[in-house]
C-alpha cells in the first residue's frame, strides 16, 4: 500500500475522487480484502463527518447586531435576491436553466423560423423579376394618375423646398423693391 | 464555471436574435399587413405577389450594369407584396370600408398619406413611411378602379428612393433579358424537335 | 437592491457558516457568538467594498482572522476554556429521556466534534470549511490565503488524523449505511 493509493482510497471514501480513481479503487477493493476494509473504515468516518449539522446561531445575536447598527429587525427579503440566489448558488439550476433556454431558442429558430432558401431556380428568378417589374409599373401609374403634383410634392418637400423658399425670398426683394 | 455558463447563454441568445431577425420583415416600420386580403385572390379571380429580401438581392446581383442606383434600390427592398383581384358590386363597397380602416390605422402609426384621390373612375390612397432624410422606409398603395373593378393593394418595404422607383419600369432591363433568354431557349428546343 | 436588503440577505445566507466555523475554531459557544457578532458588524461596514458574488470567501476570511486573533488573546489570558463536549455533558446530564439509539448517535456526534476539535489548527480550518461548510478548494484557498495545493494536502492529512481519532469509536459498532 503506497501513499498515492491510500490517498485515492480516502478520496473515494469521501466522495471527491475522480471517476477513474473511484473505479480503480473499487476494483482493487473487490480483489483485496485489506483495501476493502480500509475503504469501508474511511467511508464510515466520511458518513459521520458529512452528517454533522451546521451550528445555528441564536436570533438574539442577530437582533443585537441589528440593534447596534440601527437596522430594521423585520425580515426584508426581496424575491429577486432569493431567485438570484437559487440560480447562482446552485450550478445545476443555472445549467438546467441554460439547457431549457437553449432548447427554446433552437426550437424557435429551426422549427418556427426556418432558414430561408437561398438557392432559386431560373424560372423562379424570372417570375420574380417580371412580377417585381409589374409592381413598379403599377406604382408608377398610380403616382401618375394621382397627378404630377404628387411627385412634385414628394420630391419638392424633401429636396426643392428649401431652395424654393430662398428663391421666393429673393423674388420678393426684387419685385417689391425691398433692399436690406 | 458560472462565467462560462453566462457567456455561453449570451452567445446562444445573440445568435438566436441574429437568426430571428434575418428575413423578418414584419418588424420593419414600412411593413403593412395585408395578408387578410389573400382570401379574395382565390381561383382565377386575382393574384398575390410576395417577393422577399433574398430574391430581391438575387435580382440586384443579376442586374449589375452601369446604373448602380437601380442595383442599390433593388438590394434595399426587403419585401414586395401585391394583392390584386377583380371586385364587383358589394365587394367594392367592402373594399372602400377596408381602405378607410387601413387609412385610420396607418395614420395612427405615423404614416404620411401623400395622396388621396377619389373620382367616379378611381379611388386611390398612397402612403409613405418616412425615414426623415428624404427617403422612405415603406410605401403602401390601396386602389380601386370602379370601371374595371380591379382592386389592388401594394406594400413595398425597405429604403425606397422615389426617384429610382420611378425610373425602374423603363430602365430596369433584367426582366426583359430573362424573358428573351427563355424565349430563345424555347425556340432552340422547338428547332431540335423539328 | 438597497444596502440594508443586501446586508440582511448576506447575513441570512452566511450567519450559520460564520458561527459553525467559530465554534470549531474556538471550541466555545460564547466566544463564537462574540466573533460572529464582530464579523457581522464588519460585513456592514464593508457592504460596498466587496463584491456580493464573492462574499463567502471574504466573510470566511474575516471569520478565520478574527478567530485567530481571539485564540491569541485567549492564550495570553488565564481564563479557563469551556469546551463543547463539556457544555454538551452539562445539557445532557439534565435528565434526558431519549431512546438509547438517539443517545448513541448524539454521543457519536459529540465524539466527532471532539475529534475535529483536536486537529491541528491549520488542518482543522481547512477541514471544517471543506467537509462541513462545503466550500470549494479555490474558495478555501482565497479565504485562508494559502496555495491551492496546500488546501488539498491539508484535507488529506486532516482526514487521516481524524481516522486515527475515530478508529476506536468506529470499531465499537457504528451503523453503516451501505
Amino acid at each position: 500500500m503506497n501513499e498515492k493509493l491510500l490517498n485515492k482510497i480516502i478520496c473515494t471514501a469521501y466522495g471527491d475522487a475522480s471517476i477513474i480513481d473511484k473505479l480503480h479503487v473499487r476494483l482493487l477493493a473487490l480483489k483485496n480484502k485489506e483495501i476493502n476494509a480500509l475503504l469501508l473504515e474511511y467511508k464510515k468516518s466520511a458518513q459521520l463527518v458529512h452528517r454533522m449539522p451546521e451550528e445555528s446561531v441564536s436570533d438574539s445575536v442577530i437582533r443585537r447586531v441589528y440593534s447596534n447598527l440601527n437596522l430594521n429587525n423585520e425580515s426584508n427579503f426581496v424575491l429577486k435576491a432569493k431567485t438570484f440566489s437559487f440560480f447562482y448558488r446552485r450550478p445545476i439550476a443555472a445549467s438546467a436553466a441554460l439547457v431549457v433556454v437553449s432548447i427554446i431558442i433552437a426550437i424557435s429558430v429551426f422549427i418556427y423560423n426556418p432558414v430561408h432558401k437561398t438557392e432559386y431556380k431560373p424560372e423562379e428568378i424570372e417570375r420574380a423579376a417580371v412580377q417585381a417589374n409589374e409592381v413598379f409599373k403599377f406604382v408608377n401609374n398610380t403616382f401618375t394618375n394621382a397627378g404630377r403634383t404628387v411627385k412634385e410634392d414628394v420630391i419638392e418637400k424633401n429636396v426643392n423646398k428649401p431652395i424654393n423658399e430662398k428663391l421666393n425670398t429673393i423674388s420678393k426683394i426684387i419685385t417689391k423693391g425691398e433692399v436690406k | 464555471m458560472k462565467k462560462i455558463l453566462f457567456f455561453a447563454f449570451l452567445f446562444l441568445f445573440s445568435s438566436a436574435c441574429l437568426f430571428a431577425q434575418k428575413g423578418n420583415y414584419t418588424k420593419e416600420p414600412g411593413y403593412v399587413d395585408i395578408s387578410f386580403l389573400s382570401e379574395y385572390t382565390s381561383g382565377d379571380n386575382g393574384s398575390e405577389v410576395l417577393i422577399e429580401e433574398g430574391m430581391m438581392k438575387m435580382l440586384a446581383q443579376m442586374t449589375g450594369g452601369n446604373d448602380s442606383s437601380i442595383t442599390g434600390q433593388l438590394k434595399a427592398i426587403k419585401l414586395i407584396h401585391l394583392i390584386s383581384f377583380d371586385a364587383g358590386g358589394d365587394v367594392i363597397k367592402t373594399m372602400e370600408s377596408k381602405i378607410a380602416d387601413i387609412d385610420r390605422d396607418l395614420l395612427s402609426k405615423n404614416w404620411d398619406r401623400i395622396a388621396k384621390t377619389k373620382s367616379d373612375k378611381e379611388y386611390a390612397n398612397i402612403y409613405v413611411k418616412s425615414s426623415g432624410d428624404g427617403k422612405f422606409l415603406g410605401l403602401f398603395i390601396a386602389s380601386v378602379n370602379y370601371k374595371s373593378g380591379k382592386t389592388s393593394f401594394v406594400n413595398i418595404v425597405g429604403n425606397i428612393d422615389p426617384a429610382v422607383i420611378g425610373k425602374l419600369p423603363k430602365e430596369w432591363k433584367l426582366p426583359e433579358m430573362l424573358k428573351m433568354k427563355r424565349d430563345k431557349n424555347n425556340g432552340e428546343k422547338k428547332e431540335k424537335e423539328d | 437592491m438597497t444596502e440594508e436588503a443586501k446586508y440582511k440577505y448576506l447575513i441570512k445566507l452566511y450567519k450559520n457558516n460564520i458561527y459553525t466555523y467559530s465554534v470549531y475554531m474556538l471550541r466555545n459557544r460564547m466566544d463564537a457568538e462574540d466573533v460572529t457578532q464582530e464579523v457581522m458588524i464588519r460585513i456592514w461596514k464593508n457592504i460596498n467594498e466587496f463584491n456580493p458574488l464573492a462574499a463567502k470567501a471574504w466573510i470566511m476570511k474575516t471569520t478565520h482572522n478574527l478567530c485567530i486573533d481571539f485564540l491569541r488573546k485567549r492564550s495570553n489570558s488565564a481564563n479557563k476554556e469551556v469546551s463543547i463536549d463539556e457544555q454538551f455533558e452539562d445539557t445532557f446530564s439534565s435528565g434526558s429521556s431519549e431512546p438509547d439509539e438517539l443517545l448513541d448517535l448524539k454521543n457519536l456526534d459529540e465524539k466527532i466534534k471532539l475529534a475535529i476539535r483536536n486537529l491541528p489548527q491549520n488542518l482543522k480550518s481547512v477541514f471544517v470549511l471543506y467537509e462541513i461548510q462545503n466550500m470549494k478548494y479555490k474558495e478555501i484557498s482565497k479565504a485562508l490565503d494559502i496555495p491551492l495545493n496546500s488546501v488539498k494536502v491539508y484535507i488529506l492529512r486532516a482526514r487521516k488524523r481524524l481516522q486515527e481519532e475515530l478508529k476506536a469509536h468506529i470499531h465499537s459498532g457504528v451503523t453503516s449505511n451501505e
